[in-house]
Protein backbone atom coordinates (compact mmCIF):
# COMPACT_ATOMS: atom_id res chain seq x y z
CA UNK A 1 0.00 0.00 0.00
CA UNK A 2 2.69 2.33 1.13
CA UNK A 3 5.95 1.87 -0.96
CA UNK A 4 8.94 4.47 0.35
CA UNK A 5 11.35 3.79 -2.85
CA UNK A 6 15.12 5.24 -2.27
CA UNK A 7 14.43 8.25 -0.89
CA UNK A 8 16.97 11.33 -0.12
CA UNK A 9 15.61 14.23 1.94
CA UNK A 10 17.49 17.27 3.31
CA UNK A 11 16.85 20.08 5.67
CA UNK A 12 18.34 23.09 3.36
CA UNK A 13 22.16 21.65 2.73
CA UNK A 14 21.99 18.77 5.32
CA UNK A 15 21.59 15.83 4.14
CA UNK A 16 19.37 13.56 6.07
CA UNK A 17 18.10 10.16 4.91
CA UNK A 18 20.11 8.38 2.09
CA UNK A 19 18.38 5.98 -0.08
CA UNK A 20 15.92 5.11 2.35
CA UNK A 21 13.19 2.06 1.25
CA UNK A 22 10.20 0.79 3.51
CA UNK A 23 7.49 -0.93 2.20
CA UNK A 24 3.55 -1.01 4.75
CA UNK A 25 1.12 -3.23 3.22
CA UNK A 26 -2.52 -2.87 4.07
CA UNK A 27 -3.67 -3.73 7.86
CA UNK A 28 0.07 -4.00 8.34
CA UNK A 29 2.08 -2.38 11.37
CA UNK A 30 5.50 -1.45 11.21
CA UNK A 31 7.62 -0.15 13.55
CA UNK A 32 10.69 2.31 12.35
CA UNK A 33 13.60 2.17 15.40
CA UNK A 34 16.68 3.98 15.64
CA UNK A 35 18.40 6.82 17.68
CA UNK A 36 17.76 9.86 18.26
CA UNK A 37 18.90 12.35 15.45
CA UNK A 38 18.56 9.31 13.25
CA UNK A 39 16.18 10.50 10.84
CA UNK A 40 13.16 8.66 11.62
CA UNK A 41 10.76 11.94 11.86
CA UNK A 42 12.49 13.17 8.68
CA UNK A 43 11.08 9.95 7.75
CA UNK A 44 7.65 10.39 8.20
CA UNK A 45 7.79 14.07 7.16
CA UNK A 46 8.62 13.14 3.90
CA UNK A 47 5.59 10.78 3.82
CA UNK A 48 3.09 13.52 4.86
CA UNK A 49 4.93 15.66 2.27
CA UNK A 50 5.83 18.10 4.84
CA UNK A 51 9.78 17.47 3.51
CA UNK A 52 9.35 17.07 -0.26
CA UNK A 53 12.73 14.13 -0.93
CA UNK A 54 15.06 15.76 -3.56
CA UNK A 55 15.18 11.93 -4.73
CA UNK A 56 13.48 8.67 -4.69
CA UNK A 57 9.52 7.95 -5.01
CA UNK A 58 6.65 7.78 -2.43
CA UNK A 59 3.86 5.41 -3.93
CA UNK A 60 0.68 5.60 -1.97
CA UNK A 61 -1.64 2.72 -3.69
CA UNK A 62 0.11 2.23 -6.54
CA UNK A 63 0.13 6.03 -7.43
CA UNK A 64 3.36 8.44 -6.63
CA UNK A 65 2.81 11.04 -4.49
CA UNK A 66 6.19 12.09 -3.64
CA UNK A 67 5.27 15.87 -5.22
CA UNK A 68 2.00 15.73 -3.71
CA UNK A 69 0.62 19.01 -0.96
CA UNK A 70 0.61 17.38 2.33
CA UNK A 71 -3.51 18.00 2.55
CA UNK A 72 -4.26 15.67 -0.66
CA UNK A 73 -2.39 13.09 1.18
CA UNK A 74 -4.62 13.26 4.25
CA UNK A 75 -7.50 12.98 2.13
CA UNK A 76 -6.28 10.05 0.04
CA UNK A 77 -5.95 8.09 3.37
CA UNK A 78 -2.67 9.29 5.39
CA UNK A 79 -2.62 10.37 8.66
CA UNK A 80 -0.26 11.88 11.38
CA UNK A 81 0.35 11.25 14.79
CA UNK A 82 3.51 13.79 14.67
CA UNK A 83 6.33 13.82 17.59
CA UNK A 84 5.12 16.19 20.65
CA UNK A 85 1.97 15.55 19.72
CA UNK A 86 1.40 19.37 18.05
CA UNK A 87 -2.18 19.98 19.39
CA UNK A 88 -3.20 23.39 17.93
CA UNK A 89 -3.01 24.78 21.48
CA UNK A 90 -5.20 27.84 21.25
CA UNK A 91 -8.64 25.82 19.73
CA UNK A 92 -10.28 23.70 21.76
CA UNK A 93 -10.53 19.88 22.05
CA UNK A 94 -13.58 20.00 20.07
CA UNK A 95 -11.89 22.58 17.40
CA UNK A 96 -9.05 20.47 16.78
CA UNK A 97 -11.30 17.25 16.32
CA UNK A 98 -13.06 19.38 13.82
CA UNK A 99 -10.40 20.61 12.15
CA UNK A 100 -9.66 17.14 11.40
CA UNK A 101 -12.99 16.49 10.16
CA UNK A 102 -13.32 19.21 8.18
CA UNK A 103 -9.52 18.96 6.24
CA UNK A 104 -11.07 15.27 4.98
CA UNK A 105 -13.92 17.09 4.14
CA UNK A 106 -16.45 15.12 6.68
CA UNK A 107 -18.77 17.23 8.70
CA UNK A 108 -17.96 18.58 12.07
CA UNK A 109 -20.07 16.04 13.96
CA UNK A 110 -17.39 14.48 16.57
CA UNK A 111 -18.23 10.75 15.99
CA UNK A 112 -18.51 8.31 18.50
CA UNK A 113 -15.66 6.25 17.98
CA UNK A 114 -13.42 8.94 19.86
CA UNK A 115 -15.25 8.66 22.81
CA UNK A 116 -15.06 4.68 22.76
CA UNK A 117 -11.25 5.02 22.60
CA UNK A 118 -10.74 7.82 25.15
CA UNK A 119 -13.66 8.15 27.46
CA UNK A 120 -11.57 10.72 29.28
CA UNK A 121 -12.12 13.39 26.25
CA UNK A 122 -15.26 13.91 26.60
CA UNK A 123 -15.27 16.18 29.55
CA UNK A 124 -12.69 17.78 28.30
CA UNK A 125 -14.33 19.27 24.91
CA UNK A 126 -14.33 22.78 25.95
CA UNK A 127 -10.79 23.24 27.14
CA UNK A 128 -8.01 24.69 24.85
CA UNK A 129 -5.66 21.92 23.78
CA UNK A 130 -2.82 23.70 25.49
CA UNK A 131 -3.88 23.44 28.52
CA UNK A 132 -4.37 19.23 28.37
CA UNK A 133 -1.82 17.36 29.99
CA UNK A 134 0.78 15.33 28.03
CA UNK A 135 -1.24 11.67 28.27
CA UNK A 136 -4.33 14.06 27.28
CA UNK A 137 -3.11 15.76 24.44
CA UNK A 138 -1.31 12.16 23.14
CA UNK A 139 -4.92 10.56 23.67
CA UNK A 140 -6.26 13.85 21.22
CA UNK A 141 -3.39 13.87 18.62
CA UNK A 142 -4.77 9.93 18.41
CA UNK A 143 -8.47 11.02 18.51
CA UNK A 144 -7.59 13.41 15.66
CA UNK A 145 -6.33 10.74 13.35
CA UNK A 146 -8.58 8.35 14.05
CA UNK A 147 -12.02 10.60 13.29
CA UNK A 148 -10.22 11.02 9.56
CA UNK A 149 -10.75 7.33 9.20
CA UNK A 150 -7.35 6.75 7.60
CA UNK A 151 -5.90 3.89 5.59
CA UNK A 152 -2.57 4.27 6.89
CA UNK A 153 -1.65 5.66 10.05
CA UNK A 154 1.84 7.47 10.55
CA UNK A 155 2.57 7.66 14.74
CA UNK A 156 5.76 9.23 15.82
CA UNK A 157 6.80 8.44 19.34
CA UNK A 158 3.42 8.65 20.65
CA UNK A 159 4.79 6.86 24.17
CA UNK A 160 7.07 9.59 24.48
CA UNK A 161 7.41 11.28 27.69
CA UNK A 162 3.98 9.71 29.51
CA UNK A 163 4.23 7.81 32.65
CA UNK A 164 4.25 4.19 32.57
CA UNK A 165 0.15 3.34 33.01
CA UNK A 166 -0.31 5.92 30.55
CA UNK A 167 2.11 4.24 27.80
CA UNK A 168 0.40 0.82 28.73
CA UNK A 169 -2.87 2.56 27.81
CA UNK A 170 -1.60 4.06 24.33
CA UNK A 171 0.38 0.89 23.57
CA UNK A 172 -3.49 -1.13 23.70
CA UNK A 173 -4.85 1.88 21.79
CA UNK A 174 -2.44 1.44 19.31
CA UNK A 175 -3.30 -2.61 18.64
CA UNK A 176 -7.15 -1.55 19.17
CA UNK A 177 -6.65 0.56 16.25
CA UNK A 178 -4.76 -1.85 14.07
CA UNK A 179 -6.75 -4.59 15.00
CA UNK A 180 -10.64 -2.92 14.57
CA UNK A 181 -10.07 -0.03 11.85
CA UNK A 182 -8.00 -2.78 9.61
CA UNK A 183 -5.47 0.23 9.10
CA UNK A 184 -1.81 0.01 8.28
CA UNK A 185 0.22 2.16 11.40
CA UNK A 186 4.25 2.94 10.78
CA UNK A 187 5.13 3.55 14.16
CA UNK A 188 8.60 5.40 14.82
CA UNK A 189 8.89 4.09 18.72
CA UNK A 190 12.04 3.79 21.09
CA UNK A 191 10.37 1.60 23.52
CA UNK A 192 11.62 -2.03 22.47
CA UNK A 193 8.80 -3.51 24.55
CA UNK A 194 5.70 -1.65 23.21
CA UNK A 195 7.59 -2.60 19.25
CA UNK A 196 7.93 -5.87 20.22
CA UNK A 197 4.69 -6.42 21.33
CA UNK A 198 2.48 -4.42 18.73
CA UNK A 199 4.93 -4.53 15.19
CA UNK A 200 5.02 -7.04 12.85
CA UNK A 201 7.96 -5.85 10.90
CA UNK A 202 10.86 -3.59 12.16
CA UNK A 203 12.90 -1.16 10.50
CA UNK A 204 15.96 0.60 12.01
CA UNK A 205 17.19 3.66 10.65
CA UNK A 206 21.08 4.87 11.34
CA UNK A 207 22.09 8.08 10.42
CA UNK A 208 19.67 8.22 7.83
CA UNK A 209 20.29 4.86 6.30
CA UNK A 210 18.18 1.15 6.78
CA UNK A 211 20.46 -1.01 8.25
CA UNK A 212 18.34 -3.91 9.15
CA UNK A 213 14.44 -5.20 8.45
CA UNK A 214 12.51 -7.45 9.39
CA UNK A 215 10.12 -9.48 10.70
CA UNK A 216 9.98 -8.55 14.78
CA UNK A 217 11.06 -11.76 15.26
CA UNK A 218 14.74 -11.37 13.89
CA UNK A 219 14.89 -8.20 16.17
CA UNK A 220 17.88 -9.76 18.01
CA UNK A 221 20.03 -8.02 20.99
CA UNK A 222 22.63 -8.32 19.14
CA UNK A 223 20.73 -6.25 16.30
CA UNK A 224 19.83 -3.75 19.42
CA UNK A 225 23.09 -3.39 20.86
CA UNK A 226 24.52 -2.65 17.24
CA UNK A 227 22.11 -0.09 15.96
CA UNK A 228 20.09 1.47 19.00
CA UNK A 229 21.99 1.28 22.30
CA UNK A 230 23.56 5.09 23.02
CA UNK B 1 -20.32 74.51 27.80
CA UNK B 2 -17.09 73.36 28.35
CA UNK B 3 -18.25 69.48 28.82
CA UNK B 4 -19.97 69.85 26.12
CA UNK B 5 -17.41 70.25 23.74
CA UNK B 6 -15.43 67.66 25.41
CA UNK B 7 -17.81 65.42 25.26
CA UNK B 8 -17.74 66.56 21.35
CA UNK B 9 -13.96 65.64 20.88
CA UNK B 10 -14.74 62.17 22.70
CA UNK B 11 -17.11 61.78 20.07
CA UNK B 12 -14.82 62.93 17.20
CA UNK B 13 -11.78 61.06 18.36
CA UNK B 14 -14.10 57.82 17.94
CA UNK B 15 -14.74 58.71 14.11
CA UNK B 16 -10.63 59.14 14.05
CA UNK B 17 -10.39 55.51 15.69
CA UNK B 18 -13.42 54.44 13.67
CA UNK B 19 -11.44 55.33 9.93
CA UNK B 20 -8.28 53.83 11.32
CA UNK B 21 -10.13 50.63 12.07
CA UNK B 22 -11.44 50.79 8.58
CA UNK B 23 -8.23 51.48 7.26
CA UNK B 24 -6.55 48.89 9.27
CA UNK B 25 -8.47 45.57 9.15
CA UNK B 26 -7.45 44.51 5.66
CA UNK B 27 -3.59 45.01 6.45
CA UNK B 28 -3.67 43.28 9.91
CA UNK B 29 -5.35 40.39 8.70
CA UNK B 30 -3.19 39.49 6.37
CA UNK B 31 -0.34 39.95 8.59
CA UNK B 32 -2.25 38.36 11.32
CA UNK B 33 -2.82 35.44 9.16
CA UNK B 34 -0.45 35.10 6.35
CA UNK B 35 2.44 36.76 8.24
CA UNK B 36 2.89 38.87 5.35
CA UNK B 37 3.47 42.86 5.72
CA UNK B 38 1.51 44.31 2.49
CA UNK B 39 3.68 47.30 2.05
CA UNK B 40 0.70 48.28 -1.05
CA UNK B 41 -1.56 48.23 1.20
CA UNK B 42 -2.07 52.11 1.01
CA UNK B 43 -2.17 51.85 -3.29
CA UNK B 44 -5.21 49.17 -2.22
CA UNK B 45 -7.08 51.54 -0.49
CA UNK B 46 -6.32 54.04 -3.21
CA UNK B 47 -7.39 51.23 -5.76
CA UNK B 48 -10.94 51.17 -3.76
CA UNK B 49 -11.23 55.23 -3.71
CA UNK B 50 -10.90 55.25 -7.91
CA UNK B 51 -13.17 52.44 -7.72
CA UNK B 52 -15.74 54.52 -5.97
CA UNK B 53 -14.59 57.66 -8.12
CA UNK B 54 -15.65 55.58 -11.75
CA UNK B 55 -18.46 54.46 -9.77
CA UNK B 56 -19.36 58.19 -8.97
CA UNK B 57 -18.85 59.57 -12.31
CA UNK B 58 -20.98 57.22 -13.48
CA UNK B 59 -24.35 58.09 -11.95
CA UNK B 60 -23.83 55.52 -8.75
CA UNK B 61 -23.38 56.51 -5.11
CA UNK B 62 -20.99 55.26 -2.20
CA UNK B 63 -22.94 52.83 -1.04
CA UNK B 64 -23.10 50.67 -4.22
CA UNK B 65 -19.22 51.59 -4.96
CA UNK B 66 -18.42 49.82 -1.23
CA UNK B 67 -19.30 46.19 -2.78
CA UNK B 68 -17.88 46.99 -6.37
CA UNK B 69 -14.59 48.17 -4.53
CA UNK B 70 -14.52 44.89 -2.16
CA UNK B 71 -14.94 42.94 -4.82
CA UNK B 72 -12.05 44.80 -7.51
CA UNK B 73 -9.45 44.88 -4.81
CA UNK B 74 -9.45 41.79 -3.71
CA UNK B 75 -9.47 40.43 -7.03
CA UNK B 76 -6.54 42.73 -7.17
CA UNK B 77 -4.94 40.94 -4.26
CA UNK B 78 -5.58 37.67 -5.45
CA UNK B 79 -3.49 37.94 -9.02
CA UNK B 80 -0.58 39.56 -6.56
CA UNK B 81 -0.95 36.63 -4.21
CA UNK B 82 -1.42 34.18 -7.12
CA UNK B 83 1.28 36.03 -9.25
CA UNK B 84 4.09 37.33 -6.47
CA UNK B 85 3.71 36.46 -2.97
CA UNK B 86 2.96 32.79 -2.77
CA UNK B 87 6.38 32.24 -4.32
CA UNK B 88 8.08 34.03 -1.26
CA UNK B 89 6.00 33.72 1.43
CA UNK B 90 8.65 32.50 3.88
CA UNK B 91 11.21 35.33 2.89
CA UNK B 92 9.50 38.52 4.87
CA UNK B 93 12.11 40.83 3.33
CA UNK B 94 11.46 39.56 -0.33
CA UNK B 95 7.67 40.60 0.60
CA UNK B 96 8.26 43.68 1.85
CA UNK B 97 10.27 44.43 -1.38
CA UNK B 98 8.19 42.69 -3.81
CA UNK B 99 4.64 44.61 -2.39
CA UNK B 100 6.34 48.12 -2.45
CA UNK B 101 7.24 47.16 -6.45
CA UNK B 102 3.60 46.50 -6.12
CA UNK B 103 2.63 49.93 -4.67
CA UNK B 104 4.88 51.49 -7.33
CA UNK B 105 3.52 49.99 -9.88
CA UNK B 106 -0.25 50.98 -8.72
CA UNK B 107 0.78 54.54 -8.19
CA UNK B 108 2.37 54.82 -11.23
CA UNK B 109 -0.61 53.34 -13.43
CA UNK B 110 -2.93 55.61 -11.23
CA UNK B 111 -1.66 58.51 -12.05
CA UNK B 112 -1.43 57.50 -15.94
CA UNK B 113 -5.00 56.90 -16.06
CA UNK B 114 -6.64 59.26 -14.06
CA UNK B 115 -4.22 61.69 -14.63
CA UNK B 116 -2.00 63.65 -11.23
CA UNK B 117 -5.14 65.62 -9.55
CA UNK B 118 -7.99 64.32 -7.51
CA UNK B 119 -10.85 62.76 -8.21
CA UNK B 120 -13.63 64.58 -6.49
CA UNK B 121 -16.39 61.87 -4.54
CA UNK B 122 -19.45 63.15 -3.39
CA UNK B 123 -21.23 62.22 -0.05
CA UNK B 124 -24.34 60.27 -0.20
CA UNK B 125 -27.50 62.30 0.53
CA UNK B 126 -28.25 59.77 3.17
CA UNK B 127 -24.87 61.09 5.03
CA UNK B 128 -25.89 64.84 5.08
CA UNK B 129 -26.56 66.47 7.72
CA UNK B 130 -25.97 66.21 11.64
CA UNK B 131 -26.70 65.14 15.05
CA UNK B 132 -28.20 67.17 16.85
CA UNK B 133 -26.32 66.33 20.37
CA UNK B 134 -26.40 69.81 22.33
CA UNK B 135 -28.56 72.28 21.84
CA UNK B 136 -26.20 74.33 20.06
CA UNK B 137 -23.35 73.80 17.36
CA UNK B 138 -21.27 71.92 16.34
CA UNK B 139 -23.57 69.07 15.74
CA UNK B 140 -22.21 65.54 15.41
CA UNK B 141 -22.16 64.87 11.71
CA UNK B 142 -23.88 61.43 10.33
CA UNK B 143 -20.52 60.11 7.79
CA UNK B 144 -18.85 59.74 11.10
CA UNK B 145 -21.92 58.02 12.71
CA UNK B 146 -21.72 55.69 9.39
CA UNK B 147 -17.54 55.08 9.59
CA UNK B 148 -18.31 54.12 13.63
CA UNK B 149 -21.02 51.31 12.46
CA UNK B 150 -19.42 50.77 9.60
CA UNK B 151 -15.86 50.00 11.35
CA UNK B 152 -17.78 47.86 13.87
CA UNK B 153 -19.78 45.96 10.96
CA UNK B 154 -16.08 45.50 9.55
CA UNK B 155 -15.34 43.92 13.11
CA UNK B 156 -17.81 42.01 13.92
CA UNK B 157 -18.32 40.11 10.18
CA UNK B 158 -14.60 39.38 10.71
CA UNK B 159 -14.71 37.70 14.11
CA UNK B 160 -18.06 35.89 12.44
CA UNK B 161 -16.02 34.56 10.13
CA UNK B 162 -12.92 33.23 11.56
CA UNK B 163 -15.28 32.16 15.11
CA UNK B 164 -18.33 31.34 13.61
CA UNK B 165 -17.68 29.76 10.62
CA UNK B 166 -15.50 26.41 9.38
CA UNK B 167 -13.46 28.64 7.17
CA UNK B 168 -12.60 30.24 10.23
CA UNK B 169 -11.71 27.31 12.10
CA UNK B 170 -9.20 26.60 9.32
CA UNK B 171 -7.85 30.34 9.41
CA UNK B 172 -7.40 29.79 13.23
CA UNK B 173 -5.88 26.49 12.86
CA UNK B 174 -2.99 27.57 9.86
CA UNK B 175 -2.20 30.88 11.82
CA UNK B 176 -0.88 28.79 14.93
CA UNK B 177 0.36 25.89 13.10
CA UNK B 178 0.61 25.80 9.26
CA UNK B 179 2.33 22.44 8.78
CA UNK B 180 0.33 20.70 11.27
CA UNK B 181 -2.80 22.23 9.55
CA UNK B 182 -1.71 20.82 6.03
CA UNK B 183 -1.22 17.20 7.66
CA UNK B 184 -5.08 17.62 8.85
CA UNK B 185 -5.92 17.93 5.80
CA UNK B 186 -6.11 21.41 5.20
CA UNK B 187 -5.01 22.92 2.16
CA UNK B 188 -3.39 25.91 3.71
CA UNK B 189 -2.37 27.84 0.59
CA UNK B 190 -5.70 28.36 -0.18
CA UNK B 191 -6.50 30.01 3.26
CA UNK B 192 -3.18 32.22 2.59
CA UNK B 193 -5.52 33.24 -0.45
CA UNK B 194 -8.33 33.54 0.43
CA UNK B 195 -7.20 35.59 3.31
CA UNK B 196 -5.24 37.81 0.79
CA UNK B 197 -8.08 38.16 -1.42
CA UNK B 198 -10.13 39.19 2.05
CA UNK B 199 -8.18 41.99 3.15
CA UNK B 200 -7.40 43.08 0.02
CA UNK B 201 -11.09 43.59 -0.27
CA UNK B 202 -11.55 45.52 2.89
CA UNK B 203 -8.61 47.86 2.18
CA UNK B 204 -11.10 48.45 -0.77
CA UNK B 205 -13.98 48.90 0.50
CA UNK B 206 -12.25 51.47 3.31
CA UNK B 207 -10.91 53.31 0.23
CA UNK B 208 -14.53 53.53 -1.24
CA UNK B 209 -15.57 54.81 1.66
CA UNK B 210 -12.45 57.47 3.01
CA UNK B 211 -12.36 58.84 -0.90
CA UNK B 212 -15.20 61.11 -0.16
CA UNK B 213 -13.73 63.08 2.98
CA UNK B 214 -10.84 64.33 0.79
CA UNK B 215 -10.33 63.00 -2.59
CA UNK B 216 -9.40 59.90 -4.50
CA UNK B 217 -6.09 60.88 -5.49
CA UNK B 218 -2.90 58.72 -6.54
CA UNK B 219 -0.80 59.03 -3.67
CA UNK B 220 -3.76 59.13 -0.94
CA UNK B 221 -2.49 55.75 0.35
CA UNK B 222 0.93 56.99 1.95
CA UNK B 223 -1.24 58.51 4.74
CA UNK B 224 -3.53 55.70 5.21
CA UNK B 225 -0.62 52.92 5.17
CA UNK B 226 1.41 55.16 7.86
CA UNK B 227 -1.49 55.30 9.85
CA UNK B 228 -2.36 51.71 9.68
CA UNK B 229 1.67 50.72 10.73
CA UNK B 230 1.14 52.62 13.69
CA UNK B 231 -2.00 50.93 14.67
CA UNK B 232 -0.32 47.44 14.19
CA UNK B 233 2.60 47.99 15.91
CA UNK B 234 0.63 49.99 19.18
CA UNK B 235 -2.51 47.14 18.84
CA UNK B 236 -0.85 43.81 17.79
CA UNK B 237 -2.30 41.55 15.33
CA UNK B 238 -2.00 38.49 17.69
CA UNK B 239 -5.81 39.02 18.89
CA UNK B 240 -8.70 40.84 16.80
CA UNK B 241 -8.78 43.56 19.50
CA UNK B 242 -5.57 44.35 19.12
CA UNK B 243 -7.03 47.11 15.86
CA UNK B 244 -9.55 48.96 18.20
CA UNK B 245 -7.52 49.15 21.00
CA UNK B 246 -5.00 50.47 19.06
CA UNK B 247 -7.01 52.88 16.45
CA UNK B 248 -8.93 53.85 19.33
CA UNK B 249 -5.84 54.95 21.67
CA UNK B 250 -4.54 56.40 18.73
CA UNK B 251 -7.61 58.16 17.12
CA UNK B 252 -8.87 59.69 20.86
CA UNK B 253 -4.88 60.55 21.44
CA UNK B 254 -4.80 62.71 17.99
CA UNK B 255 -7.94 64.43 18.84
CA UNK B 256 -7.97 65.36 22.10
CA UNK B 257 -4.16 66.46 22.03
CA UNK B 258 -5.24 68.41 18.81
CA UNK B 259 -8.00 69.83 20.62
CA UNK B 260 -6.08 70.68 23.33
CA UNK B 261 -2.86 72.03 21.79
CA UNK B 262 -2.68 71.61 17.64
CA UNK B 263 -2.80 68.92 15.41
CA UNK B 264 0.77 68.64 14.60
CA UNK B 265 1.45 68.73 18.55
CA UNK B 266 -0.98 65.85 18.77
CA UNK B 267 0.57 63.52 16.05
CA UNK B 268 3.59 64.04 17.45
CA UNK B 269 3.08 63.36 21.18
CA UNK B 270 0.65 60.15 19.81
CA UNK B 271 4.10 59.27 18.13
CA UNK B 272 6.16 59.51 20.93
CA UNK B 273 3.64 57.62 22.90
CA UNK B 274 3.83 54.72 20.74
CA UNK B 275 7.52 54.32 20.64
CA UNK B 276 7.30 54.22 24.42
CA UNK B 277 4.64 51.78 24.35
CA UNK B 278 6.55 49.88 22.20
CA UNK B 279 9.29 49.51 24.85
CA UNK B 280 6.51 48.39 26.93
CA UNK B 281 4.69 46.20 24.30
CA UNK B 282 7.54 45.25 22.23
CA UNK B 283 5.25 43.38 20.07
CA UNK B 284 2.02 45.60 20.55
CA UNK B 285 -0.83 44.99 22.93
CA UNK B 286 -1.85 41.92 21.89
CA UNK B 287 1.19 40.55 20.39
CA UNK B 288 1.41 38.51 17.26
CA UNK B 289 2.83 35.38 16.00
CA UNK B 290 5.53 34.41 13.40
CA UNK B 291 4.24 32.79 9.97
CA UNK B 292 5.10 29.19 10.60
N1 LIG C 1 14.03 21.60 10.87
C1 LIG C 1 15.27 21.09 10.81
N2 LIG C 1 16.27 21.81 10.26
C2 LIG C 1 17.51 21.31 10.17
N3 LIG C 1 17.87 20.11 10.62
C3 LIG C 1 16.94 19.33 11.19
C4 LIG C 1 15.57 19.78 11.30
N4 LIG C 1 14.87 18.82 11.91
C5 LIG C 1 15.72 17.82 12.14
N5 LIG C 1 16.96 18.11 11.72
C6 LIG C 1 18.14 17.24 11.79
O1 LIG C 1 17.87 16.07 11.04
C7 LIG C 1 18.38 14.94 11.69
C8 LIG C 1 17.27 13.90 11.84
O2 LIG C 1 16.28 14.44 12.70
P1 LIG C 1 14.96 13.65 13.02
O3 LIG C 1 14.39 13.13 11.75
O4 LIG C 1 14.12 14.54 13.83
O5 LIG C 1 15.50 12.46 13.88
P2 LIG C 1 14.74 11.44 14.84
O6 LIG C 1 13.27 11.66 14.67
O7 LIG C 1 15.18 10.10 14.37
O8 LIG C 1 15.19 11.72 16.22
C9 LIG C 1 18.97 15.41 13.00
O9 LIG C 1 20.36 15.51 12.84
C10 LIG C 1 18.37 16.76 13.20
O10 LIG C 1 19.26 17.61 13.87
MG1 LIG D 1 11.85 12.24 15.99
Amino acid sequence: MLRVSGIDTYYGTSHILHEVSIEVDAGEMVSVLGRNGAGKTTLLRSITGERLPRLGRIEFDGKTISKLASHLRTRRGISYVPQGRQIISDLTVSENLELALLGVGKSRRIPDVVYEYFPALRSLTGRKGGVLSGGQQQQLAIARALVQEPRLLLMDEPTEGLQPSVVAEIQEIIKRIGSEHNCAILLVEQRLDVVRDVARRFAILDTGHIVATGPIGELSDDVVRKHLQV
Amino acid sequence: MIWNQFALQILNGLGVAAILVIATSGLAIIFGVAGVINMAHGTFIMVGAYTAAVVNKLGGDMFMAMPLAFVVVALLGLAVERGVIRWIYDRPLETLLATWGVAIILEVAARLIFGPLGLKVDWPDLLDGNIKLFARPPHYPYYRVFHIVLAAAIMGLTFYLLYKTNFGLKVRAVRRNRAISGCMGVDTAKIDMLIFMYGSGLAGVAGAVLAPIKAATFDMGFTYAVSSYMVIVLGGVGNLLGIPVGAFLIGEGETLLAFRYNTVIGQLLVFVAIVIAIRVFPRGIFGYHERR
